[in-house]
């Protein structure tokens, strides 16, 4: 049941944020459960979702941990302990392959992290489509074991290449890595059409799922509890995270079981959606590198409406009902029922014009003729309307300007007269 | 209910009579034929009516403790009213309604009236009648008091601003001499002047005939105005017009005729 509910959600092909939520409930599942038999049930679904298009993503477990790894290398000041971590386990994955020098994979490790941006796009891009070549190209490599050997080594090193992320950092893998592997990877790519790079790491990332799967069987539980839990930082919880929660809590005591089950549900979905749309890393494709610090959860600064909401709820269910008349009054001033006092009959009332706009109203007057019965005529008006305190400004102004249309329109009949 | 409850706490606040929590044995109503008023028990007459149960003395001398808090003192240097004029000398009356309804507007409430003693404002003779002309109506003589009545404007405090700023104008104009006021005729006047008036004339003239019939002596009119019985007329006569008719008034004024044409009677 496990399984299947973690394939239901690496089917959802949402990314890695994902994969490290499936992880997490693989962990909480986990713990003191056999991880062969999950990895095991895992396999053949994964085996599926790798040949699946649109799958641009490794979605095994392999790939999870890696992706672990991967996101742990990211956070500064980390590395240190991620790299001891990852050491020792693929110390202990790759004890069976063959290993080489580990400096020369080093080094080109950091080469191939010094990828850019575009480089990066065009990796998720070149995962994206095209099985067939990839099958192609996985037959010929599975022909020659010495290939595939050197191949199982430099894994490490394009893992970064293919799996669209931060690669910079993880410089210190220290995985050992075959010269000949690269110079046949690179004279696989450049027998075929396509991009070189976009299919060497293609092929390392279908080899490097392999070998971690081999590696996961081998090892048992301990590596990946340890990674698990080495990428259990301390996340940052906002603070609507945290008033469902506590909300949930409150209602337990009120409500039935079903209710607040349901509303636990409905404010763990918010929160994971959240999650999974702004975890990452920037790929700075569109916009310049900014400086900023990557979080994993960006608390809002100003109060979300669910912040709003539980302030409400808190309101409401601590609110006591009146003990006296004085309460009940304020009650209902806050409800608007009864008017706030000093009572001001002009609450509301807004007018932002000043009392020189209501009274002197000669200024519009200047598209009338300045003597004859016309002006006399509109004097009058202007005192009238003066006089009127049940008019805005503006209406005041309408009334002088329909006059002034309507004695243009007369002008003629007015000058024959 | 005990006897030393405290009566504030049963009605705190404006509330129906309740006869189990008065414990007063009132009675209401029209009495039957030989019979009492029925007893407060059940009594519609009683619930019926406003009461003012919560306003008690000492109810109201918590409410008077509660809102001393929130009042500021008045400022000890004010202690008279005539104080309280000298430094405050305009008055601002504004009047705000309460009813119960559901709507809290009110048109009448956006009238403004200002009062102002006219002796407060600094203004020589030829300004303070030129002012009382001005405003007419508003000024009364007895109290010497300006009232400005605004409501032009839809809200208060346009009309507020309004009206300060018709004094100002007032005080201004007032201040001003325009060309066409040299032409103020004995009309326009607001007291009696004697002098250039017909009255001096008249009495000039009768007493110079009377002095060329008695004598040949010509006496010069400025001989005239300054004699005592001529002064005597002139004061006699002012007072008349500008005072009214009392008996002093005549009194006084028959005597200095009496002087003036030197009758004896």
């Amino acid at each position: 049941m496990v399984g299947e509910v973690q394939g239901c959600k690496l089917q959802c092909a949402a990314g890695f944020t994902c994969l490290r939520l499936s992880a997490l409930l693989c962990f909480s599942d986990a713990v003191g459960k056999d991880q062969a038999g999950k990895v095991g049930a895992v396999q053949p679904g994964e085996e599926k979702l790798a040949w699946r298009p649109h799958s641009n993503l490794p979605v095994s477990e392999g790939g999870l941990q890696r992706s672990w790894r991967e996101t742990l290398c990211q956070k500064n000041g980390k590395q240190e302990l991620f790299s001891t971590s990852s050491v020792l386990s693929k110390d202990k994955d790759k004890s069976a392959a063959s290993k080489d020098s580990t400096h020369e994979g080093v080094a080109k490790k950091q080469e191939d992290g010094a990828e850019t941006p575009k480089q990066k796009l065009l990796d998720i891009i070149g995962n994206m489509k095209v099985e067939v070549t990839y099958r192609k190209k996985l037959q010929q490599l599975k022909a020659s074991e010495s290939k595939k050997q050197a191949m199982k080594q430099l894994e490490g090193l394009d893992s970064e290449g293919s799996v669209p992320q931060g690669i910079a950092e993880d410089t210190q893998r220290g995985k050992p890595l075959n010269p000949e592997l690269v110079k046949a990877a690179s004279a696989v790519a450049s027998s075929l059409p396509h991009n070189k790079k976009q299919t060497v790491s293609e092929l390392l990332a279908q080899l490097r799922r392999h070998e971690e799967t081999t590696d996961k069987q081998k090892e048992g539980g301990t590596i990946n509890i340890r990674n698990v839990i080495s990428e259990m930082t301390v996340k940052k919880q906002s603070p609507a995270q945290r008033g469902a929660r506590i909300s949930g809590r409150i209602s337990l005591q009120l409500d039935e079981d079903g209710q607040r089950i349901r509303r636990e549900r409905s404010s763990a979905q918010p929160g994971d959606s959240r999650r999974s749309l702004k975890v990452g890393k920037r790929l700075n494709i569109f916009t310049k590198a900014s400086t900023e610090p990557e979080h994993a959860l960006k608390t809002v600064s100003s109060p979300t409406i669910w912040d709003l909401e539980f302030a409400k709820e808190v309101a409401a269910v601590t609110a006591q009902p009146p003990r006296n008349g004085f309460e009940e009054m304020i009650q209902w001033t806050k409800e608007g029922i009864l008017w706030e006092y000093p009572i001001d009959n002009e609450v509301g009332m807004e007018d932002d014009a000043e009392f020189h706009e209501h009274i002197f109203l000669e200024k519009h007057l200047e598209g009338f003729p300045k003597e004859g019965p016309i002006r006399h005529f509109m004097e009058l008006v202007i005192c009238g309307l003066s006089k009127n305190p049940y008019l805005s400004v503006k209406q005041k102004v309408e009334h002088i300007e329909w006059f002034q249309n309507y004695f243009e329109e007369k002008k003629e009949l007015l000058q024959e007269i | 209910m005990a006897v030393d409850q405290d009566w504030s706490s049963v009605y705190p606040t404006a509330a129906a009579f309740k006869p189990a929590s008065v414990p007063l044995p009132i009675r209401m109503g029209y009495p039957v034929k030989r019979g009492v008023p029925p007893p407060k028990e059940g009594n519609l007459e009683l619930i019926k009516i406003p009461n003012f149960l919560h306003l008690t003395p000492p109810a109201i001398k918590k409410h008077c403790a509660a809102l001393k808090d929130f009042c500021t003192e008045w400022p000890s240097a004010l202690d008279s009213d005539e104080k309280c004029e000298q430094h405050f000398p305009i008055e601002i009356e504004t009047v705000d309604y309460v009813s119960s309804g559901t709507s809290i507007r009110n048109p009448k409430a956006r009238v403004v009236t200002l009062r102002v003693k006219l002796s407060n404002l600094n203004l020589d003779d030829h300004a303070k009648k030129k002012l009382i002309k001005l405003v007419g109506e508003r000024y009364c003589q007895e109290t010497d008091v300006l009232t400005i009545t605004t409501d032009r404007c839809p809200l208060r405090r346009q009309n507020y601003d309004y009206s300060m700023h018709l004094l100002t104008v007032l005080y201004h104009e007032s201040w001003k001499t325009e060309k066409w006021e040299s032409e103020k005729s004995e009309e326009d006047m607001e007291e009696y002047i004697w002098e250039n008036s017909c009255s001096q004339k008249n009495a000039l003239d009768t007493l110079l005939r009377i002095k060329a019939s008695e004598n040949a002596s010509s006496v010069t009119k400025e001989e005239l105005l300054a004699s005592e019985v001529v002064k005597n007329y002139r004061n006699s006569v002012i007072a008349l017009k500008n005072e009214g008719e009392t008996e002093s008034n005549i009194s006084q004024y028959k005597e200095s005729v009496k002087k003036l044409l030197n009758i004896q009677a």
